[in-house]
């Protein structure tokens, strides 16, 4: 009796995985798979991509995958490269969580003969790196609005990051020092960096003390979506503050806050939409052998055309766009979009 | 934590210990039975040794770190403080080996920052015996970080991939078997044979089962703690260079939760967090069980959220078992 | 004889004043506050920085009395973070949805689906007989994955948040934050049940001897089920203060809040055996873990020095404690002997 009922535990437990399973994917219908690998669960702007990823997989015919680690720390997104690997996918698109970790993992696949391409975040051992914007050009355009909100005497401008460990973020923050060398930006003056780590608390916490450490302060940047959203509830709720954000944001998480007349006059992004389309044709092109070395130019199928460069981790990459500015004009219209 | 009444796995009294292992296993090798062969049904791509073999190794860091924390768990303590330990251990590997180019002093200095931050562990625990081992481990878990944090700052420590048997630590196989495989199995069993089979084994039984009666008895029970949570820190410092070897560049936040996995293998396979319960078959079912089920339902691509929520049902559908067969058979009797 | 046990009491009673639990960490927080003061160059003890502190450590002291509970008759909740998660979440997405229309419905639908919550945990540990820290660390899985579930990993923008249900966070009432007149409420209220209730004092009795209150009638799994949903109602609530703080509503908030909590207790003197512990001692420990957090960037830390130090302080607290209470117990005894 006992053991009948141990039986029967682990069957019903067994057929309800089943049950709450999506179809399994099957390999050996001749349809390929391709793969996304986020940096983790809980950021709209990943599921953006995942859905431009999705659309340019469904218009080539390819199945999609979508898979998300559970913390953000490299061995679970190695983890994920090996399932997928003995699954079969013949690409994968991942956005690393380190530079440098996930090698092993990448070389591994690659001698099993899959395509495997970075968007967002580069890594080590990856053909192809489908980068959103330059990291140049990204610091510039983070650079020259704090120059235009601190005006034209310049002032003091703080960088409220996300954590330490964001290889994105520190990038961009390094690229941003160095140009602030440039005597063209002599009066401006970066007090401190601060790490939010993407978390509300500590992101509201660390603006609430670099207002009360730098009572000069004129400006403060953040190129973190979770941090933007935060530093602009902040100087939106304190009185007579005269602060003003800069960043880089989700336009539907930051419509309340951006406009002329409020806390962030405009702020960047650029479309999640297309970079993870853009990987997706990336993927088919690399495994067909129609991309060319450094110096030539591709055509992905959605008829855009970009100039493949001499990578700065992976072998080569593409530039999807430059930045895009949000103002308080277009606010409203992108805000239904991403 | 103290074992108080009302608060271990099973009320049931009237039943020898022996008894209720004996079928504890027995349920356990049920799951993990029917865990395969769920996943066989899922998956045609599951019986592949290669991959499965190189999925296994995933888990196996963890499954280091599983085994001392089964000693501990039977002494009737918890640390918390093994993720921020391996963090640390695996940073001073990396800082070590690029300042001297050597990566057997990389190796001797994990293996002694483990060591060190596991007798700290012991040793604030054992001096101030009326502190919570959770309060004190869930500190030491935040310094052990922060360190890490301050030592890598916002960059990270890499290289040592290069050399190729230290990669090969992690990568290397006899057959389609990894290196790391052999070495947790030989692990496995030491540590199961001095549970079970030696003086300290049972001496740890009894502290878990009651301290003061263990020390009446004439077991040295502060000592015994202390060694248990230096021999923790130890193999934290010993997984943390086949981490090393697996990342080849590590951040202060790798390792992250590692302490609540290495928890719930030892729960799941009958360790009771009260002290004094389980065995390390046990444990060692119940690790691939986890590790298993995590790689079976990643293969199918269920979204690691709802594998956590499946996971976790798991583990409370387990700790529930005894209780709801003994209410199944008072109503037997009910009815008889 | 008389006489003089009554002047021996009476020195007894000021001395076991100043050896109490509170009076210790009392003293160890006036010589936090006096170093943060002399470090931060006199920029701590203002009403800005203060009233920033209560207002954004507000949930954090409010799960510390549902903690305080739980602790005292012996168990554990590391689930809270996740219930605040699962509770603000699915309290935001009907608000998007329209579904919740007043402020006053999102904070009671939020307690309520925190007070389900608890209760499945209080029926695990008690009905189950399941040890609390494996019951809250699998409900701790299931809890923070059905938020992702239910969100389907989107987020909640402030837009789609009511307009009064942001303003409560922001509104002040006699000079005091609204979200911390729920502290101060819900202080009072644990002050006077605790002492002067019946169940409180069930409370502590199942907490410092399970058997002997079972004997003297107490029915011990009503206790656990009712103080488990008490704690799961107050998780709830501190869903709602987040929600409506930080006018977002992620999948990953909140994560980790509850190793916070339990040290906020621990170090207000309440014993993780249960049967110990105060309402006034956790609300100082709460406010010593939020001087920590807060303070920390202010005085100019190194942020990288951070994370090291604020374990560092934890533990020092800790230990300062144990000492003066292991100073107090030898003096009592000493004057028992003369």
């Amino acid at each position: 009796m006992k053991k009948l009922i141990a039986l029967l535990l682990v069957l019903v437990m067994a057929v309800s995985l089943v049950a709450c399973a999506p179809a399994a994917n099957n390999n050996d219908a001749g349809k390929a798979t391709y793969a996304i690998v986020c940096k983790d669960a809980s950021n709209p702007y990943m599921a953006r991509m995942v859905s431009g990823f999705k659309d340019a997989c469904k218009a080539l015919g390819i199945e999609a995958i979508e898979k998300s680690p559970e913390t953000t720390s490299a061995d679970d997104q190695i983890t994920i490269i090996n399932e997928l690997v003995a699954q079969g996918v013949k690409g994968i698109a991942i956005a690393a969580n380190d530079a440098a970790a996930l090698k092993g993992a990448i070389e591994a696949a690659k001698q099993q003969g899959v395509v495997v391409v970075t968007l967002d975040s580069d890594t080590e051992g990856s053909q192809m790196f489908v980068n959103q914007a330059g990291v140049k050009e990204v610091a510039q355009v983070l650079v020259d609005s704090v120059a235009d909100m601190c005006g034209e005497d310049g002032g003091e401008f703080a960088i409220l990051s996300a954590s330490s460990t964001a290889t994105n973020q520190n990038a961009w923050i390094a690229a941003m020092e160095e140009i602030l060398k440039d005597s063209k930006y002599a009066n401006l003056k970066l007090v401190e960096t601060v790490y939010g780590d993407d978390e509300s608390q500590k992101s509201t916490d660390e603006m609430q003390n670099l207002m009360t450490k730098y009572p000069n302060l004129e400006c403060v940047c953040c190129p973190t979506t979770v941090g933007i959203l935060a530093a602009a509830k902040v100087v939106a709720d304190t009185a007579d503050c005269k602060i003003k954000v800069a960043g880089l944001g989700l336009p539907s998480e930051m419509k309340d806050y951006v406009g002329d007349d409020k806390v962030c006059p405009y702020m960047y992004l650029w479309n999640p939409i297309d970079v993870g389309n853009c990987a997706a044709y990336m993927i088919k092109a690399l495994a067909d052998g129609k991309v060319g070395a450094e110096g030539t130019s591709f055509t992905a199928d959605n008829t855009k055309t970009y100039e493949v460069l001499k990578g700065d981790t992976a072998a080569t990459q593409i530039i999807v766009g430059p930045p895009f500015a949000f103002t308080g004009e277009n606010i409203a219209d992108w805000a239904n979009v991403y | 934590m103290a074992t108080k009444s009302g608060r271990t796995i099973s009320s049931v009294k009237s039943r020898s210990i022996k008894d209720l292992v004996v079928r504890w296993e027995f349920l356990l090798v049920l799951i993990f039975l029917g865990v395969n062969v769920m996943n066989i049904c899922l998956s045609p791509n599951y019986l592949n040794a290669y991959s499965l073999f190189t999925n296994i190794n995933n888990f196996l860091v963890k499954a280091y770190i599983a085994l001392p924390m089964a000693y501990i768990l039977l002494l009737g303590d918890i640390d918390l403080s093994v993720g921020g330990n391996v963090c640390l251990s695996a940073t001073m590997l990396g800082i070590v080996f690029n300042e001297t180019g050597s990566i057997w002093l990389g190796i001797a200095a994990a293996l002694a920052t483990g060591t060190l931050c596991g007798a700290l562990n012991g040793l604030i625990l054992t001096k101030f015996t009326e502190l919570a081992p959770m309060i004190v481990t869930l500190a030491t878990n935040i310094i052990y970080r922060g360190l890490s944090e301050r030592i890598l700052g916002d960059g990270a420590t890499a290289g040592m991939s290069k050399i190729d048997w230290f990669f090969n630590l992690y990568y290397g196989r006899v057959g389609v078997v990894p290196y790391m495989f052999i070495i947790f199995c030989v692990l496995a069993v030491v540590f199961g044979l001095v549970m079970h089979k030696t003086v300290f084994g049972r001496q740890m039984y009894a502290i878990g089962e009651n301290k003061k009666a263990a020390a009446y008895a004439g077991v040295k029970v502060e000592k015994i703690r202390m060694t248990v949570f230096t021999l923790t820190g130890l193999v934290c410092g010993f997984a943390s260079v086949f981490y090393c070897a697996n990342l080849g560049s590590v951040k202060s936040n790798v390792a992250e939760g590692f302490e609540l996995e290495a928890i719930s293998m030892c729960v799941l396979g009958g360790i009771s967090t009260a002290g004094g319960k389980g065995t390390m078959v046990g444990a060692v079912i119940a690790i691939f069980i986890i590790g298993l089920l995590r790689y079976g339902l990643g293969l199918i691509n269920l979204s690691g959220q709802t594998i956590r929520i499946i996971l976790g049902a798991l583990l409370i559908a387990v700790v529930l078992y005894p209780t709801i067969q003994e209410a199944i058979k008072n109503r037997k009797k009910a009815a008889k | 004889m008389t006489v003089k046990n009554n002047t021996l009491r009476k020195g007894g009673r000021l001395g076991e004043l100043l050896r109490s639990r509170e009076s210790s960490l009392l003293l160890v927080m006036v010589l936090l506050v006096a170093v943060i003061q002399w470090r931060s160059g006199g920029k701590f003890l203002s009403s800005t920085v203060i009233s920033q502190l209560t207002q954004n450590y507000a949930y954090t002291m409010v799960l510390s009395f549902g903690m305080l509970l739980v602790l005292l008759i012996g168990g554990i909740d590391i689930s809270i973070g996740a219930t605040l998660a699962l509770s603000g979440m699915s309290t935001s997405l009907l608000m998007r949805d329209g579904v919740i229309t007043s402020p006053i419905l999102a904070f009671g639908f939020s307690i309520l689906v925190g007070l389900v919550c608890g209760i499945v945990i209080g029926a695990i540990v008690s009905k189950g007989k399941v040890i609390p820290i494996i019951a809250t660390l699998g409900m701790q899985y299931i809890y923070r994955g059905l938020t992702y579930f239910v969100s389907n990993t989107q987020w909640v923008p402030s837009d789609k948040m009511l307009d009064g249900y942001k303003a409560f966070a922001q509104g002040n009432l006699l000079g005091i934050n609204n979200l911390f007149w729920i502290v101060i409420v819900l202080f009072v209220v644990m002050l006077v049940f605790l002492k002067w209730t019946s169940f409180g004092r069930q409370i502590y009795a199942v907490g410092s001897n399970a058997d002997a209150a079972k004997i003297s009638g107490i029915n011990i799994d009503r206790v656990k089920i009712i103080v488990y949903a008490i704690n799961g109602a107050i998780a709830g609530l501190a869903g709602a203060m987040y929600t409506s703080m930080y006018a977002t509503a992620q999948g990953n908030m909140a994560n980790g809040a509850e190793m916070d909590v339990i040290a906020a207790c621990v170090i207000g003197g309440v014993s993780l055996n249960g049967g110990q512990g105060s309402a006034f001692g956790v609300l100082l420990g709460a406010i010593t873990i939020a001087i920590i957090s807060k303070s920390l960037s202010l005085v100019g830390i190194d942020a990288f020095w951070q994370q090291a130090l604020k374990g560092g302080i934890i533990a020092l607290a800790v230990l300062i404690n144990v000492i003066v209470q292991r100073n107090s117990a030898k003096k009592a005894l000493e004057g028992r002997e003369i």
